[in-house]
């Protein structure tokens, strides 16, 4: 089964002036595959910096990241860019598409790297394009679509290459109801095929399906919401 | 506190490699070259003008050998070649700096491409590649035109018979002239190219993706 687990992270970031800034302290929570856990809390709260923790973009000041059980902050570049590419969909707030490439080829670019025949790309891209209703868009460049067709995208491209984990920053703050049904629906049913979801919003619509929901204020994360069972002192969903 | 129990050992991350090929980099470095072409189009036309340019100059220098038995002394090709040099210097300097900032400003680009799971050597390979690729586009167009030009300043000048003639009296010096051009202007070209994007595309490669995000995140 796999799991991410944040042992006591602390990310302290250095301010020009020399001061130091604590974002993060004494962080720990686990995700399971198939848990869907949110965290909530105000902007600058440091929500982004722990998504970005455990992708393994920037290393936490104190604490372990374990990807099962495999210490991530000791990882090389070169090891991240795996872990990076197999095992972790990263969806930014504001998309970070490729802004010279069409719908199509943004998706398509970590199923390359991963790898990918040419054949099982494009079946993967009708799906996947399919399911979030953007296939007539796939010849599209970012500067044509809209905000909610960007969105789902980046989508496209966190999923195509069946991450275990999908770490998202606010995935329905810029999509209409319409799109966010589509997209809570895909999300649901890759969980049930076993995607781990760790989400940052704000959106009720997701905290009802939310295994867990969590709070981070001043540095510290307060669980509200455990739907989980605690067996044999290990927390399963 | 949780006890965290290794599922596997640490060396998964050493046995399972990105399994992509060279040849899935330059399938993307062309994607990007395809996508960015209207972009591309000074840095190409900068590339023609001075393959036109060599092309022209070492062309009737040759023509002026074989045909008017022009005897070249020390001084006129001192200033030849000075002029060509001060010429090549002024096109390749512009060259450099377009496609270094052209490079520069894809730096949040190469930033996607490694939160997209591409390593550092990856991106490195990418971009090299693609502007590469970009340099002999560009040489090739500027042979094959400054070919044209030569070919049809000399139908101008000599007609239809007298230029068929001249290339089958000269053979040889003709297709040596073609051969040693080909093979001198696309290294030179091609190292302008990796001078020019070698700085930019080894600090984006070698910066913290989170750095180069930063601002969008």
């Amino acid at each position: 089964m796999n799991r991410l687990d944040v042992m006591d992270v602390e990310k302290v970031f250095h301010e020009p002036d020399r001061s130091k800034l604590q974002i993060l302290s004494q962080i720990t929570l686990s995700i399971y595959e198939k848990e869907l856990i949110i965290v909530k809390g105000p902007s600058g709260s440091g929500k982004t910096t722990l998504l970005n923790i455990l992708a393994g973009l920037i290393r936490p000041t104190t604490g372990s990241v374990y990807f099962n059980g495999i210490d991530i902050s000791q990882l090389n570049l070169k090891q991240l860019a795996t872990y990076r590419l197999n095992h972790i969909g990263y969806l930014f707030q504001h998309w970070n598409l490729f802004p010279f490439l069409d719908a199509r080829e943004n998706i398509e670019i970590p199923a390359r790297l991963q790898g990918l025949t040419h054949s099982s790309r494009i079946k993967k891209i009708e799906e996947l394009s399919t399911s979030l209703g953007i296939y007539n868009r796939l010849n599209n460049r970012p500067d044509e679509m809209s905000g909610g067709q960007k969105q789902r995208v980046a989508l496209a491209r966190a999923l195509i290459n069946d991450p275990s984990f999908l770490l998202a920053d606010e995935p329905t703050s810029n999509v209409d109801a319409q799109t966010r049904t589509n997209i809570v629906d895909i999300l649901q049913e890759r969980r049930e095929n076993g995607l781990g979801l760790l989400i940052a919003t704000h959106d009720p619509f997701f905290e009802e399906l939310a295994d867990k929901v969590y709070i981070l204020e001043n540095s510290t994360l307060k669980i509200i919401k455990n739907d989980t069972i605690n067996i044999t002192g290990e927390i399963r969903s | 506190m949780l006890e965290i129990k290794a599922e596997t050992s640490h060396s998964t991350f050493m046995i399972e490699k990105n399994k992509h090929s060279l040849l899935t980099l330059i399938s993307i470095a062309f994607s990007n070259i395809k996508s960015r072409i209207s972009r591309y189009l000074i840095i190409i036309l900068g590339i023609s003008l001075i393959t036109i340019l060599v092309l022209i100059i070492r062309g009737y220098s040759l023509i002026l050998i074989i045909v008017e038995n022009f005897q070249i002394n020390e001084s006129i090709l001192i200033y030849n070649s000075f002029v060509t040099i001060i010429c090549l210097g002024l096109v390749s300097i512009s060259v450099i700096s377009t496609f270094f900032l052209a490079i520069t400003e894809r730096m949040e680009e190469i930033g996607l491409y490694r939160t997209s799971g591409a390593r550092s050597l990856d991106v490195f390979l990418i971009f090299e590649i693609e502007t590469l690729g970009i340099g002999l586009i560009g040489v090739i167009l500027g042979y094959i035109t400054g070919l044209l030009l030569l070919l049809v300043d000399l139908l101008r000048r000599w007609g239809v018979d007298t230029t068929v003639s001249f290339f089958e009296r000269h053979q040889i010096e003709v297709s040596n002239f073609l051969v040693t051009n080909l093979l001198l202007l696309i290294p030179f070209i091609l190292i302008i190219v990796f001078i020019a994007s070698i700085i930019p595309i080894i600090i984006a490669s070698r910066m913290k993706v989170i750095n180069i995000l930063e601002v969008r995140i």
